[in-house]
């Protein structure tokens, strides 16, 4: 199977009147060399580990609406009973032992205590509940599962945690209302109706979400979008928004984004005027930008070409985007006949992405060029 | 590519250690993603976040039917099973989008041309092939699906009417209807 990529500054694009499944072949043969990208597998690997336990979490949803039908249905039977046979002699079960059978489970706040065990609630006092692990706080509109021992406080209908690793399941807040919200040390998660994970440690923490759309608002009033398979931290080292993919560089380089007065007191030492947020480019973006960058190589402005590159590479994007503006950037130093540069670039894009999805092209471009 | 579906461990007349169903299902997924990945990769035309989407759709699905599993890989393997799953799980989605992209749902809709603008595409595009990739990608979905199926998977109108439900009879136009656009566009086929 040959490994080759095509190289686009050699390999003109196919004209029609070829063999269409020969080309779709070989399509089909580089796809497969590339395999599937690190980040993708690590992705959907999370999503099956947290499937089940969203999936037992949801049904248990019904649990207490099932336990209030049946403890209702006990009560009006045992009353029915005991009316109908109030002259005769009195009743062979004992009532007082089915009602007790009927009480609503442990309850914080708004939320009832949920669980394998008798002893999920370790420690409850006013509205807040040392949970144990697998245990959870389930109300209509949220399910709150402590993966490990955690420490939650209710407030209304949002939660906050203190410390511990949380697994929540929001229902889509209907339009209009208010959403519901999540507090952690360094601010507080707008939910819309989504699913995630939080953890919560003494001196920071994150979060990972899983589904839907989540809004992290930091006590200076500065708000930031998480999307599905992103994790937010706060707190140590310093609040960074990252994809939870090992294939994107380290988080607190390429995305460290300025924090509040506590987390700046906690922080890298990075200086002021580099702790401004980066806003992450769009697919959209990227896109458009490989489009100019190819009417200017067509047109032969390599130049205007290379520095739209460089500049778009100073930009944030999510690990993939990355590596392909990347990898064109240096396929583009090369059609510029700038061999150094390419051999420097991508140099460089290997150390940057050693196992990233163009690691065996860049590696044979290497060897073709005879980069030392 | 077939794989055991109880544990490895469990021999006739030995306690089988108790695995659960996540774990089942996470050595199916490292056993098949990569290939319920490409063939996702297939039908997406290289858009690496759609065929991710239709991947854990494949394995999160695999938890519903994970029970009735055993006699299924007693029968084959698991292969067949992820090979068609994942091909109406694509034709699903192309079909789908299909339809929120005609013209007339995106005028009720109030929606432009939704096409997602992956960097990805349109760097593949630059680089070759895009040609290929476009005359499929102009096939209707049906089509599409039963041409690659017969062309690149080598599978027979029959086993093209099992996995998709249709008859044969209806395969063979939907495969003979993909090769006339295909060579109104240019292309050759090898004569069958």
């Amino acid at each position: 199977m040959p490994e080759q990529r095509p190289d686009p500054a050699s390999d003109p694009a196919p004209k029609p009147a070829m063999d269409l499944v020969s080309v779709l072949e070989e399509l089909e043969r580089q796809r497969e060399a590339e395999g599937m990208p690190v980040g993708a597998r690590n992705r959907l690997q999370l999503a099956i580990q947290n499937h089940e336990s969203g999936r037992q979490a949801r049904w248990r949803r019904w649990v207490p609406a099932a336990s209030f039908v049946a403890g209702a249905a006990l009560v009006l039977a045992v009353v029915g009973s005991r009316w109908a046979t109030s002259t005769e002699a009195p009743p062979v079960s004992d009532p007082v032992a089915s009602v007790a059978a009927a009480q609503p489970a442990a309850e914080v706040g708004a939320f009832h205590v949920e669980g394998p065990s008798k002893d999920c609630l370790v420690r409850a006092a006013d509205d807040a509940a040392d949970l144990a692990a697998h245990c959870s706080l389930v109300a209509s509109h949220m399910t709150v599962q402590a993966w490990e021992a955690a420490t939650v406080r209710t407030e209304g209908r949002n939660v906050r945690v203190r410390s511990g690793k949380v697994l929540f399941e929001v229902e889509t807040v209907p339009r209009g209302e208010a959403p519901v919200e999540v507090g952690v040390s360094h601010g507080t998660i707008e939910v819309v109706g989504t699913r995630f994970a939080v953890e919560q440690q003494d001196e920071g923490g994150h979060v990972d979400l899983l589904e839907g759309k989540i809004r992290f608002h930091h006590p200076d009033g500065r708000v930031e979008d998480v999307l599905p398979g992103q994790r937010l931290s706060w707190g140590q080292p310093a609040v960074v928004v990252a994809d939870v993919d090992v294939e994107s560089e380290p988080p607190s380089v390429e995305v460290a984004a300025a924090g509040s007065n506590e987390i700046s007191a906690a922080g890298r030492g990075v200086e002021p005027d580099r702790r401004r947020a980066r806003v992450r480019g769009t697919d959209a973006q990227a896109a458009a930008i490989i489009e100019r960058v190819t009417e200017l190589r067509a047109n032969k402005r390599f130049g205007a070409a290379i520095t739209e590159l460089r500049r778009a590479l100073r930009r944030s994007w999510d690990g993939r985007t990355a590596q392909v503006l990347s990898y064109e950037l240096g396929e583009l130093l090369r059609a510029a006949e700038d061999p150094l540069g390419a051999c420097e670039h991508f140099v460089a894009h290997q150390r940057k992405y050693p196992q990233g999805r163009y690691a065996s092209a860049v590696d044979r471009v290497l060897e073709r060029l005879e980069c030392d | 590519m077939s794989e055991p579906l109880a544990s490895p461990d469990a021999v006739e007349g030995v306690a089988t250690p108790v695995v659960s169903r996540t774990e089942r299902v996470e050595a199916l997924y490292v056993q098949h993603r990569e290939f319920v990945y490409r063939l996702a990769l297939r039908y997406g035309s290289g858009s690496h976040a759609w065929a991710e989407d239709v991947a854990q759709e494949v394995f999160v699905r695999l938890f519903d039917v994970l029970d009735s599993l055993d006699e299924r890989a007693e029968q084959g393997g698991m292969e067949p099973w992820f090979y068609r799953v994942t091909t109406n799980r694509c034709l699903n989605r192309l079909r789908a989008e299909r339809l929120r992209n005609a013209a007339p749902v995106r005028w009720l809709l109030g929606r432009r041309n939704t096409d997602p603008r992956d960097p990805e595409r349109v760097a593949a595009a630059r680089q070759g092939l895009e040609q290929a990739s476009a005359v499929m990608a102009s096939l209707p979905p049906k089509e599409r699906v039963a041409f690659s199926m017969h062309v690149l998977d080598g599978k027979k109108q029959i086993e093209i009417a099992e996995v998709l439900g249709h008859s044969k009879g209806y395969v063979s136009k939907l495969i003979t209807r993909a090769e006339e656009r295909v060579r109104a566009a240019g292309w050759e086929l090898p004569d069958a």
